[in-house]
Formats: structure tokens, sequence, C-alpha cells
């Protein structure tokens, strides 16, 4: 008997949707582009759900330091509220539950709590094996999901801080580094080599990690000591060196970020902002300053103010039915219209970029209107605090994931 | 080999029942294999297939059948132990090679299998040739996914649909 010459395409719909559910959400939307038919199959049983995905910025989780909890600045209006950690996670009044890593809807949380927020999913990771380097350093991680790809994450365990003391000079990065990772498909951790590839490093014998955020298949590592993005390739296992653009100051602070055309550097130096996208092609890269202004100059849109901070640190530790004070922010909003700018982070889907001014107000900066746009008081309902000292210590614009 | 002692326990000597292809050839088999087929399996507990009668299975050729049955004779003795929670590591890596192995075959073959699991009603076959499918398709294009499995080329206007699909859902083609 001949061989039908379409065989696997004649197959019939039910067993077809067997085959598809199968697929991750990237694959399924290859599939809806093979035929009509295909199409039909895919939409009938509802496999691929784009609304679920995060595709949509939901809020910002700012850290203030001294509280227990990330606040969540979000306009309730337009986005999907979601629950207060405080609800969900466990907890005590001692242990600070601050996001220290987000990626594409999941959050990592201090002492290796992995969070949903918008399923109220969580999992704490077991402690991870001893690091090869562990004497010499400590160390952050960074959370790499992206679900569009599979529904698994993993945790990368990257070299923080050298420890001052053994002042002998070392190689960094060195030509390889076995970093470990945690990932979920398996449970535990293991050890994963990574090889050194394009520029030579440099000596160094104190470092410093700031920041971390995955794009495409890579998580790049943003290190102010000594002044490099470490470009890790989680396709081929090997790392590089970015330096910065030459043109930023030794001691200027530096915001590494997500947004529209991939990954973003962003300084501001007292008004000054400016914003660089890193371009790749065939194994170059290269900072394109995309934008620079003066945000004193820049027109204010007093429109909006619809943002609102959910203040689970104050409700957390009163009861929720507490009544907000309104009146002393009526009041604090002239005194507080100026003051420094703080980078919170950039829209991951539009040319905006997040501050806040004073540690009072969130505003979203459009570079292509050149508008600074009032979104909303986000100072915390009784944050006083004295002892520690008010400030905003990190910032994770969040993408919600529902699945 | 079947181990008559334990498992179901009222059997004493593997019984054998015979299966009868489209195309009229017969199949000798255990019993334990052949009811790894959820729709033989009634027959099969009411009697049926044993001596000279064989039940007779107009949808599968001959050779999807002895194919279908290599896979029932390799799987059975994991199945009798109830999805083998006491199966050793080594067992399972067996099973796990055998079953790469076995799905590594022509496309018309595996349209052939897929049909048959799923008349037969062979669950672990069945989610077998399912995930090669899958995978044949991972990481791949429409277009790619069209020459892959064997369909003609597209016309003027499915071209011009996906092209129009490409826009729309440019994030998977990142």
């Amino acid at each position: 008997m001949e061989n039908p010459p379409a065989a696997l395409a004649l197959l019939p719909d039910d067993l077809l949707a067997d085959i598809l559910t199968r697929l991750a959400p990237r694959d399924l939307a290859m599939a809806l582009g093979v035929c009509k038919a295909w199409r039909a199959v895919i939409d009938a049983h509802r496999l691929l759900r784009v609304d679920l995905l995060p595709f949509s910025l939901g809020g910002i989780f700012i850290n203030f330091n001294g509280q227990v909890f990330s606040e969540y600045f979000f306009e309730p209006s337009t986005t999907p509220a979601i629950s207060s950690m405080s609800d969900y996670v466990p907890h005590s009044p001692w242990i600070w539950r601050q996001v220290e890593s987000h990626c594409n809807g999941l959050l990592l949380l201090s002492e290796n709590y992995v969070v949903n927020p918008a399923t109220r999913w969580w999992a704490q990771l077991p402690t991870p094996l001893c690091p090869e380097l562990s004497n010499k350093f400590s160390y952050r991680n960074y959370l790499v999901f992206d679900p569009i790809l599979s529904p698994h994450y993993e945790v990368f365990s990257v070299p923080h801080i050298r420890y001052h003391g053994l002042t002998e000079e070392s190689e960094w990065p060195p030509s390889s580094c076995t970093l470990q990772v945690f990932s979920s498909r398996t449970g535990g951790w293991e050890e994963r080599l990574f090889v050194r590839e394009g520029e030579d490093a440099e000596m160094v014998s104190d470092m410093f990690l700031e920041s971390a955020v995955y794009y495409r298949r890579t998580l790049y590592v943003y290190y102010s000591t000594p002044r490099i993005i470490l470009r890790i390739s989680l396709l081929d296992g090997k790392y590089r060196a970015i330096k910065p653009p030459s043109d930023t100051q030794i001691d200027e602070a530096l915001a590494l970020g997500k947004s529209k055309d991939g990954v973003y550097l962003a300084s501001l130096d007292i008004t000054v902002l400016r914003i660089w996208v890193l371009r790749e092609s065939c194994g170059q890269t290269e900072w394109l300053l995309k934008y620079r202004a003066d945000l004193k100059w820049k027109l204010r849109e007093k429109l909006g103010s619809s943002w609102v901070l959910q203040d689970v640190n104050y409700y957390d530790k009163y009861n929720r039915l507490a009544i907000r004070k309104e009146e002393p922010r009526v009041k604090a909003r002239a005194e507080t219209d100026v003051g420094p700018f703080y980078i919170l982070g950039f829209h991951p889907f539009q040319d905006v970029v997040f501050l806040s001014r004073s540690l009072r107000w969130g505003l979203a900066y459009h570079l292509t209107s050149s508008k600074l746009q009032y979104l909303g008081y986000l100072y915390p309902t009784e944050y006083n605090n004295s002892s520690e000292g008010e400030d905003i210590l990190d910032a994770y614009p969040y993408t919600p994931c529902w699945m | 080999m079947a181990a008559p002692e334990s498992g179901d326990g009222n059997n004493g000597a593997a019984r054998m029942v015979t299966l009868i292809s489209s195309d009229n050839t017969r199949f000798e088999v255990e019993a334990a294999a052949a009811s790894l087929s959820q729709t033989l399996q009634l027959t099969i507990l009411d009697g049926g297939g044993g001596g000279g009668d064989g039940i007779p299975l107009p949808n599968v050729d001959s050779a999807t059948l002895s194919k279908v049955l290599e896979y029932c004779i390799k799987h059975a003795p994991a199945a009798a132990n109830g999805g083998a929670p006491n199966a050793t590591a080594v067992d399972r890596a067996e099973l796990e090679r055998f079953d790469n192995e076995f799905v590594n075959i022509d496309q018309s073959v595996l349209y052939s299998l897929i049909m048959a699991a799923h008349n037969l009603e062979i669950e672990g076959l069945q989610s077998l040739v399912a995930k090669k499918v899958a995978d044949m398709i991972k990481g791949k294009s429409p277009m790619e996914i069209r020459r892959t499995l064997g369909f003609p080329d597209p016309t003027p206007e499915e071209q011009a649909e996906m092209n129009a699909h490409m826009l729309e859902y440019g994030w998977a083609y990142e």
C-alpha cells in the first residue's frame, strides 16, 4: 500500500488536540499559523490562553527600607487587584518578605520564597549546595521564568560581594564559572558551567552586584563594582562582560531594565535622564543613546493620580478595617513636589520610565511625548521609619502571569 | 516473563489470546499484554479471544498490530505491577530507552500507530505517540511545521494568512 503523502496532516481533530495540548504557548502560537483547521482546533479547545501570559503591566513592587513586605503600587481602575502578600505568604513580624527578583510574573522573596501573586501560589526553595567559591563570595539569586516556553522556572545564584579581608586580586569574570542553579523541573539545585568569551577580564579585589534582568534566553547581571554587565547566555552556556556606555561617570548610578526594544540602561544625574538600548548582532554589543532630557523643564501633566499603594505593611500591622487618613496626603502634595527623582523602572512594553519624587509621588515619564505624568501618592501610611531611615531600596515593574 | 503466583494471583500459566488483523493475520499474545488495550480488556475478561476464536480488529492492519503488540509486550510487566512503584531505576531507564527507540519511525507508521492506539485505547501508547508528534512540532515556524508533517505547499491565500499570523503573533517569533 502506498503511504499517504500527508499522513500526519490528516489527523482527526480530537487526536490533533491531544497532541497540541502538550505544547508550550510559543509553539501553540506557531501551530495557529499552520492552517485553518489547526487554528479551529486550537480555538475550539481554548489551548492557547494569551490572556494568562505576562503581556501587560500590573503595577510596581517597591521595597521600602525597614518594611516587612514589598509594597504594591498600581492603578485599581485598569489593572486586576492582586492579594496582599501578607494574606498567603508565610511570614512573621521580624522577617522581611521583600522582592529580590521578578521575572514574567514570578517573584523571588527573601529566604528563597518563589511567589506568583496573581494565583497566590508559592513555594520555598531548598537550601542551595555549598558553592565552590563560598569562602570568597556572598550570592544573590535571580529568577528565570519564561512561561511562553515552559511552565518551569530556574533560579540562578550569582556571586555578589567579594568579602573584604581577602585582599589578593582575582580575575573577574573568570575564564569559566560554575553557577548553582535551581530547576523547578527537577526540584533541586545543580551546578552549571559557563565559559567566558569576548573581552578579557579585569583584576578586581571587590565587587558589588546591583540587579539582573532576563531577556530572550539571556540573563543580564549588572555589577556596579567593577562596572560591568555580565551577559549570561542560557542557550549556549557562555558569558561575557559588557562595559557600560563610555560616557557614563564611574560613580554614576545606573538602572538596568527590560522594555519595548530589549535591554535598557538609564542614568539619572540629578534631573538629567539618559537612556540607552543594548544593540546586539553577531556577538557584538553596543549601547545606543536612545534618549536624553532634563526633567526639570518637562511639562507636568497633573491629570491622573489614579494609582494607589496597597499599603500592605500598614494593614498587616494594625488591622484591615483601619481607616486611612487622607488629610495629610493632600497637604503633602505641595511640600513634596520638589526633591530628588528616583528611577523605579521601565515600563515593560512602552517607552515609559517610572520615577518617584521625594519618596512621595510616583511618576511616569513618557519618552515619546516628553511628558511627566503624576500617577499617584506612594508614600506608605505611617512610614516614619526614623530608626532605619526612609528610602526606596528597589522597585520591580510587575507583569502578572495567571497560569 | 510474567510471574504467575504474584500480581492478580488468579491465573496459573500465562493465558494466551488471539488477535486477528484487518488483513487476516493471526497474532497469539499473552492476555496480560493485550489487556493494556482498554477495548480488548473487556472482551478478554468476558473470556473472548481464547481457543480457536480470536478477536477480529478490522481497523488495524498486520504491520501496525505487530508494532502495537511489541509495545504491549514490553510494557505489560510494569503495568501488572500497578504502574511499577517498585520498579528499579534500571527498569525505568530501559523502558524509556525502548520508548524513544520505538517512536523513531516513519511518519506513516506513526500515523497508523496514533490511530490504532486511539481505537484500542492504549493509554501509554497514546501519550507516547502524541508526545512524539508534539516534539516534532516544537521550536518550528508554521512553514517548518507544514514541511515536517507533510502538508502540501501553501496556496497564495494560505501564504497571505501565514504572513498575517506572523504579524499578529510576533512575540512567538522572538
